[in-house]
C-alpha cells in the first residue's frame, strides 16, 4: 500500500466512528510516530542545556505583573531611562504563559515548556513535511536537515509560540490545497491566539493572503505552476481571511497592537544593527554554513532534477530565503517555508513506510525506552539554577542589595532583564524598541562600544554605578580609570562604582536626565 | 558517434551557442529569427581577425555598436573608478614596489615595523607592486588614472567573455553594467586587480577554445607566469583550468546539466597547457615559496581569515550584499522559468564561487566573472542580438567622442584626489609627527599601517596580517583594540609611547579617558596620544624612518 493511501486511510478512520482502540494503538506505536520520538529527543537535549535569551525574563517579568494585577501595561514601569514612555505588552498572552509555567513549576516548569514547545514545533515541521512529501521518511529526513536551524532559535520566548502557530498555519493551507478544507477553518482561532501572542501572525496573514493570490490564476511556466481555486475554495479562502482580520481585533490594546508589526518593518535602523538577531545570516556559525548547504542543494537538485513548484509555495519560499539571508531571526521563516520543498525533493530518493514491515512492538519498547531516558536525566532544579547563574548575574544582584550599591546603574543589555525581574530598575533590556523611541539606545551604543564622547554618557545619566560582563570593553576602559572602582566580580558580571561626584550639569537637556536618574532609587516590586 | 562525427557535432552545437546561449537547438527546428542570427556575421573581435582588414572596415569596427556598448560601460567604470576609493594596504604594496625598483632588491625579511622586524616576509605579490610603485611616482593623479584604465580594462574583458559566451553584445553588456556594483568592491588599487583580469583572460581563453579556437589556450602559460608572480589567486585559475579539464573526460546529460567530452586532441592540449602552467610557477624570484603562499594563507592563518574585513562572510545588510543576494534569486527564477541547461564546469564553478563568496566577501571576485557570462546566456534569449547591417557608425562615432570629453572634463583633479587621501588616512598627523618628532614606539590602528610605512616610518602593524600573525602581533592587537581585561598592559609590554588610532574607537575613547594618556594632535581622521609619563628618555632614537 503506497503511503499517501496509508495516510488517506488513517485519516479516513480517524474520521469515520468506527475507529478501534487497536487501530488507534498500532498507528501510535508506528514507525513514523517513534521517528517522531526522535524529534523529542532533540528537544529534550536543547531543553537540558536551559541557554536562556537574555529576553525571557523581562518576558516572564511582564505576564507576572499582567497575571498579578489582571491589568495590561501601556507605560514603561521597569527602567529608569524610558520611564512613563508609551509601551504595551506586544506579546502578552505568550508572556502570561511563561509566568504561569514558573508558577506552577518554577524554573523546571520553565524548562518543560521548553522542551514542550521545542518538541511540539519539530513534530509539526516533520508533519508538514510529511504532508507535503506524502511520504514520513521524506518528511523526516527534511526535517533532520532543517533541525540544527530550527534549534539554533529555540529560546523561551514568545517567539516560540509564534514560530508553532506558524508550522501550524501552513499545515493548514498544504492540507486545504491537497483538498481538506475543514482544518483551514481553525485558522482565524489561530490568529486569535496568535495576535495575543507574537507579532509573527502578520507573516501568517500573508501566507493566506498569497495563496488565496497565488489560485487566482492558472498557468505553467517551465517549472512554475499555478492551479485556480475553485468558487468555493476561494470563497471559503476569503472568509477565512476576512474572519481572521477580524478576529485580530479581539486584543487588550485592539489596534494598537495590529499596528505593532509595521511599526518595526518600518525600521528601527540602532536595533537592527546592534541587536544580534538582526544582523544578516552569518555563516561562520555551524546553522549558517547549513542553511547555505541546504540553499546550494536546493539549487543543484532543481537544476538537474526540474521539479515543478506551485506558485505560492515558491512565492513563500523565495521571502523565506531573502528574509533569512537579511535577518538572522527570519530563519524562522525560512525553515517552514521551505520545509515542503525539501520534503518533495528528497521524496525522490526515499523509501515510502510499508505498513506490512513495521514492527509496533519494537517500536513501543524504542519510545519507552526513549522515555524513560529523558524521565532519567532531566535536569535537577539545582543544575537548572546553576546554569542560570552561569548566565546571568545572580550572585551580583545578591551583592547589590546586600551592600546597597548607590544607583542609578548602568547595565549591560545582556544583564536587562534578569535584572529588571530582580526587581531593579534598568537603564536598558531587551526591548530595544522602546529604548530606541526614547533615544537612550543610541547612547548605550555609544557607551558600549565606546564611541567619541561614550564615557560622557556616564556622567549625562549620572551613573554611580555600572553592572557589566566582565570581557566587556567598558569594563576594561573602568578599571583603568581612578574614579572608578571594582567592588565585585564572579565568572558572570563585574561591578563598579563611581568614587566622588559629578560635575555639576550645566544644560536643560542634562537636568532631564538628572531627573530621570532620581527615579532610578526608587523601589520595584521585587522578585525573590 | 565516431570521433569526427562527435567532433562535428560539437562544432555545429557551438555555432549554435555562439547565438542562442546554452540552450540546444536543432538548425532544422529554429525559427527564422534564430536562423538569422545563426547566419549574422560573427561579432567577437576574433573572429573579425580572421578577415583581412582594411582601414576603413577597422574605423567601422571601431565605431561599431558593440564597441560603443563599451565606451557607455566605460562610463560606468569612470564613474566609480573617480572616488578613488583607496585601500589601506595600497600604500604598503607602493612602497615595497619602490623599494624593489631602487634596490633592486627582493626583500626576504621584513624592514617596515618594528613589531616583527627582521622576521621572514617575502613579496608575494612583487611584480604588481613595482607596478604599482612605479605608477605611483607621478602622484595621485597617475595611480586614480591607473585605477579607471585598469578597471575599465577588467570590464571590457568581462564584457568579452559575456558576449562570447552568450554570442549577444548586448545581453553581455547589459549583465556587466549591472554587475559593476557588485564587482566594484573588489576594486582597488591593489595587486588583486591584475588577479581580476588574469582570471577573466584565462575565462575567455578557455571559453574559446570551448568553442573551437584551440590557439588561444597556449596563452595561459605566460598568463600564470605574469600571474604568480603577481597575486595569489593564480591558485584560483589553477582550480579552473583544473575544473575544465575533468569536466569533459566524459560526455553525459543530468537534467539541465551537460558534460561535452572533449575530443583526445583537446584533452591532450589541456593536460598540456596545464603541465605548463605549473612548470612556469616557480619561475618567481621566491622560487616555489610563492607558489606555496596561498596554501599557507588558507590553513595557517585562521585569525587573519577571520577578523580582517574581507574575509568575513558576506554581509547581506549592505547594499553590495542585497545585489548579490538578488542576482542569485533572478538567476534561480530564470531557470526555473526558462530551464536552461549549462556545462558541467561553468555550472561547478558558478556555484563554487558563490558557496566562496558567501563565506567570504572577498572571493565576490570569483563570483562575478562565473556569473556574468551564464547571466548574459540566459537574458540573450529575449534580448534581440545586434545586427551589424542597421549599424549607425557615426551615432556611435559622436557617442564615443561624447564619452572621451565627458572623461576629460569630469576627470577628478589632483585637489580633489588628495584630499580623498586626507579623508580617510592621516595625512596631517604624518605631517605633525615630522614636525613634532615622537620618541619611542607607536601603536597605530590597522587601517594606517600601510600609509605610515610609505611615509617612512616604522609600524606596529599593518595590512600584512599574515607576517603579523606569526608573529603574534595580531592576536596582541586584537586584544588590545577590542579592549579585553587587561589589554591595555599590552601598550606597556611593547614600551608603546605614542598612539595614532581613529577617533571614533574604543580604544580612542579609553585612552582618552584615562589621566595617563594625552591627545596632542586630533583631526577627523586621526587622533595622536601621547603618555603623560614617557617610559622611554627623550635620548632613545625614534625607531622610525
Amino acid at each position: 500500500m503506497a503511503e499517501h493511501e496509508i495516510n488517506r486511510a488513517v485519516e479516513a478512520s480517524l474520521d469515520s466512528a468506527s475507529l478501534s482502540f487497536r487501530d488507534l494503538l498500532k498507528w501510535a506505536f508506528s514507525f513514523p510516530v517513534l521517528l517522531g520520538t526522535v524529534f523529542a529527543g532533540v528537544a529534550f537535549c536543547v531543553a537540558r542545556q536551559l541557554s536562556l535569551d537574555p529576553d525571557v525574563w523581562w518576558h516572564l517579568k511582564d505576564g507576572e505583573a499582567i497575571l498579578a494585577t489582571r491589568h495590561w501595561p501601556t507605560t514603561d514601569p521597569y527602567s529608569f531611562t524610558v520611564h512613563g514612555f508609551p509601551w504595551i505588552a506586544f506579546e502578552w498572552g505568550g508572556d502570561v504563559t511563561l509566568a504561569a509555567a514558573l508558577k506552577v513549576g518554577g524554573v523546571r516548569g520553565l524548562d518543560i515548556l521548553l522542551f514542550t514547545l521545542g518538541t511540539a514545533i519539530l513534530l509539526a515541521l516533520y508533519a508538514l513535511a510529511t504532508i507535503s512529501s506524502g511520504k514520513s521518511k521524506a518528511g523526516f529526513a527534511a526535517a533532520v536537515l532543517l533541525t540544527p536551524m530550527v534549534i539554533a532559535q529555540f529560546n523561551l520566548r514568545p517567539q516560540m509560540l509564534g514560530y508553532l502557530l506558524l508550522v501550524l498555519a501552513m499545515i493548514m493551507l498544504v492540507r486545504f490545497r491537497h483538498g481538506k478544507p475543514r482544518t483551514l477553518w481553525l485558522f482565524p482561532l489561530l490568529m486569535l491566539v496568535w495576535i495575543n501572542s507574537h507579532g509573527s501572525w502578520v507573516i501568517g496573514m500573508g501566507a493566506l493572503f498569497v495563496y488565496w493570490m497565488a489560485g487566482l490564476f492558472e498557468f505553467q511556466v517551465g517549472g512554475i505552476e499555478a492551479q485556480k481555486w475553485s468558487p468555493t475554495q476561494r470563497k471559503q479562502l476569503s472568509l477565512v481571511f476576512l474572519l481572521s482580520v477580524v478576529l485580530l481585533l479581539v486584543n487588550p490594546y485592539g489596534t494598537e497592537l495590529v499596528a505593532f508589526p509595521f511599526k518595526i518593518a518600518r525600521g528601527y535602523q540602532v536595533s537592527h544593527t546592534i541587536v544580534n538577531e538582526w544582523l544578516p545570516m552569518n555563516f561562520n556559525i555551524a546553522a549558517g554554513k547549513v542553511f547555505l548547504f541546504i540553499i546550494l542543494g536546493f539549487i543543484v537538485a532543481q537544476v538537474v532534477y526540474g521539479f515543478r513548484w506551485r506558485l505560492e509555495e515558491l512565492a513563500l519560499c523565495l521571502f523565506g530565503v531573502f528574509a533569512a539571508f537579511i535577518h538572522l531571526r527570519f530563519v524562522l521563516l525560512f525553515v517552514p517555508f521551505f520545509t515542503p520543498f525539501l520534503a518533495r525533493i528528497l521524496a525522490q530518493w526515499v523509501p515510502a513506510y510499508s505498513r506490512e514491515k513495521d514492527k509496533d512492538l519494537l517500536n513501543a519498547a524504542l519510545m519507552a525506552g526513549a522515555a524513560a531516558l529523558m524521565v532519567f536525566s532531566y535536569p535537577t532544579r539545582a543544575d537548572l539554577e546553576r546554569k542560570i547563574a552561569d548566565q546571568f548575574p545572580v550572585q551580583a544582584v545578591q551583592y547589590i542589595r546586600a551592600h546597597h550599591v548607590p544607583g542609578p546603574t548602568f547595565n549591560s543589555y545582556w544583564f536587562g532583564g534578569y535584572l529588571l525581574w530582580r526587581g531593579q530598575k534598568v537603564f536598558i533590556d531587551g526591548r530595544s524598541e522602546l529604548y530606541e523611541d526614547g533615544g537612550v539606545l543610541q547612547d548605550f551604543a555609544q557607551l558600549d562600544y565606546l564611541r567619541i564622547g561614550g564615557l560622557d554618557i556616564l556622567r549625562r545619566y549620572q551613573i554611580q554605578s555600572c553592572l557589566l560582563q566582565p570581557d566587556a570593553p567598558l569594563a576594561t576602559v573602568l578599571a583603568a580609570l581612578p574614579n572608578w572602582e571594582r567592588i565585585y566580580s564572579d565568572r558572570t558580571s563585574v561591578l563598579f562604582v563611581h568614587r566622588g561626584p559629578w560635575q555639576s550639569l550645566p544644560t536643560s537637556l542634562d537636568k532631564q536626565i538628572a531627573n530621570v536618574a532620581s527615579r532610578a532609587t526608587e523601589p520595584l516590586q521585587s522578585h525573590e | 558517434m565516431s570521433l569526427a562525427v562527435q567532433q562535428n557535432h560539437f562544432k555545429a552545437m557551438s555555432e549554435h551557442r555562439i547565438v542562442v546561449g546554452s540552450r540546444k537547438y536543432s538548425a532544422v527546428h529554429e525559427s527564422p529569427k534564430v536562423i538569422a542570427e545563426i547566419n549574422a556575421p560573427r561579432t567577437s573581435v576574433p573572429y573579425v581577425a580572421q578577415r583581412a582588414l582594411t582601414v576603413f572596415e577597422l574605423l567601422k569596427s571601431v565605431f561599431s555598436f558593440p564597441a560603443m556598448l563599451g565606451a557607455l560601460l566605460f562610463v560606468r567604470v569612470f564613474y566609480e573608478g573617480r572616488a578613488f576609493n583607496v585601500d589601506p594596504d595600497m600604500w604598503w604594496h607602493i612602497k615595497v614596489g619602490q623599494d624593489i625598483l631602487r634596490t633592486h632588491h627582493f626583500p626576504t625579511t621584513d624592514a617596515y615595523s618594528f613589531t616583527v622586524a627582521g622576521t621572514p616576509w617575502i613579496a608575494y605579490e612583487w611584480l604588481g607592486e613595482v607596478i604599482l610603485g612605479f605608477v605611483a611616482r607621478d602622484g595621485v593623479l597617475a595611480l586614480d588614472a591607473f585605477l579607471i584604465a585598469l578597471a575599465g580594462i577588467i570590464m571590457f574583458a568581462l564584457y568579452g567573455l559575456a558576449t562570447l559566451r552568450s554570442g549577444n553584445c548586448k545581453a553581455g553588456f547589459l549583465v556587466s553594467v549591472l554587475i559593476c556594483s557588485v564587482a566594484f568592491a573588489s576594486f582597488n588599487m591593489r595587486p588583486q586587480m591584475f588577479g581580476y583580469l588574469f582570471l577573466i583572460l584565462e575565462l575567455i581563453a578557455l571559453e574559446s577554445f570551448r568553442k573551437g579556437i584551440r590557439w588561444v589556450l597556449w596563452l595561459l602559460p605566460p598568463i600564470f607566469l605574469l600571474w604568480v608572480n603577481m597575486h595569489g589567486s593564480f591558485i584560483i585559475g589553477l582550480g579552473v583550468v583544473a575544473v575544465y579539464l575533468l569536466s569533459g573526460l566524459k560526455g553525459f546529460q543530468l537534467g539541465s546539466i551537460e558534460a561535452v567530452a572533449w575530443s583526445r586532441q583537446q584533452r591532450v592540449q589541456l593536460d598540456a597547457v596545464l603541465l605548463l602552467c605549473l612548470a612556469v610557477l616557480p619561475l618567481t624570484p621566491y622560487g616555489t615559496q610563492l607558489a606555496a603562499y596561498p596554501f599557507d594563507m588558507a590553513f595557517r592563518q585562521p585569525l587573519n581569515t577571520s577578523i580582517i574585513n574581507e574575509w568575513r562572510p558576506m554581509p547581506f545588510d549592505i547594499m553590495g550584499g542585497k545585489m548579490f543576494l538578488a542576482f542569485i534569486v533572478v538567476f534561480v527564477m530564470l531557470q526555473l522559468f526558462s530551464r536552461f541547461t549549462w556545462r558541467l564546469e561553468e555550472f561547478v564553478l558558478l556555484l563554487g564561487s558563490t558557496v566562496l563568496a558567501c563565506l567570504h566577501v572577498r572571493f565576490v571576485m570569483l563570483f562575478v566573472p562565473f556569473f556574468t557570462p551564464l547571466l548574459a546566456a540566459m537574458l540573450a534569449r529575449w534580448i534581440p542580438p545586434y545586427k551589424r547591417a542597421l549599424d549607425q557608425y557615426i551615432a556611435n562615432a559622436v557617442i564615443m567622442a561624447a564619452v572621451v570629453l565627458g572623461v576629460t572634463h569630469f576627470r577628478p583633479s589632483r585637489e580633489f584626489l588628495e584630499d580623498r587621501v586626507s579623508d580617510t588616512f592621516p595625512v596631517t598627523a604624518a605631517h605633525y609627527l615630522e614636525q613634532h618628532p615622537i620618541y619611542g614606539p607607536m601603536f597605530n590602528d590597522y587601517a594606517f599601517g600601510g600609509y605610515l610605512i610609505n611615509s617612512g616610518r616604522r609600524v606596529f602593524i599593518d595590512g600584512r596580517a599574515d607576517i603579523y600573525e606569526r608573529g603574534g602581533i595580531l592576536s596582541d592587537y586584537l586584544l588590545l583594540t577590542k579592549l579585553k581585561p587587561g589589554s591595555l598592559s599590552i601598550l606597556d609590554l611593547y614600551r608603546v609611547e605614542s598612539c595614532l588610532l581613529k577617533p571614533d574607537e574604543a580604544l580612542t575613547t579609553a585612552l582618552l579617558g584615562s589621566p595617563k594618556w594625552k591627545r596632542i594632535y586630533g583631526d577627523e581622521t586621526g587622533v595622536l596620544l601621547v603618555r603623560a609619563q614617557p617610559l622611554a628618555s627623550p635620548t632613545r632614537s625614534n625607531p622610525g624612518p
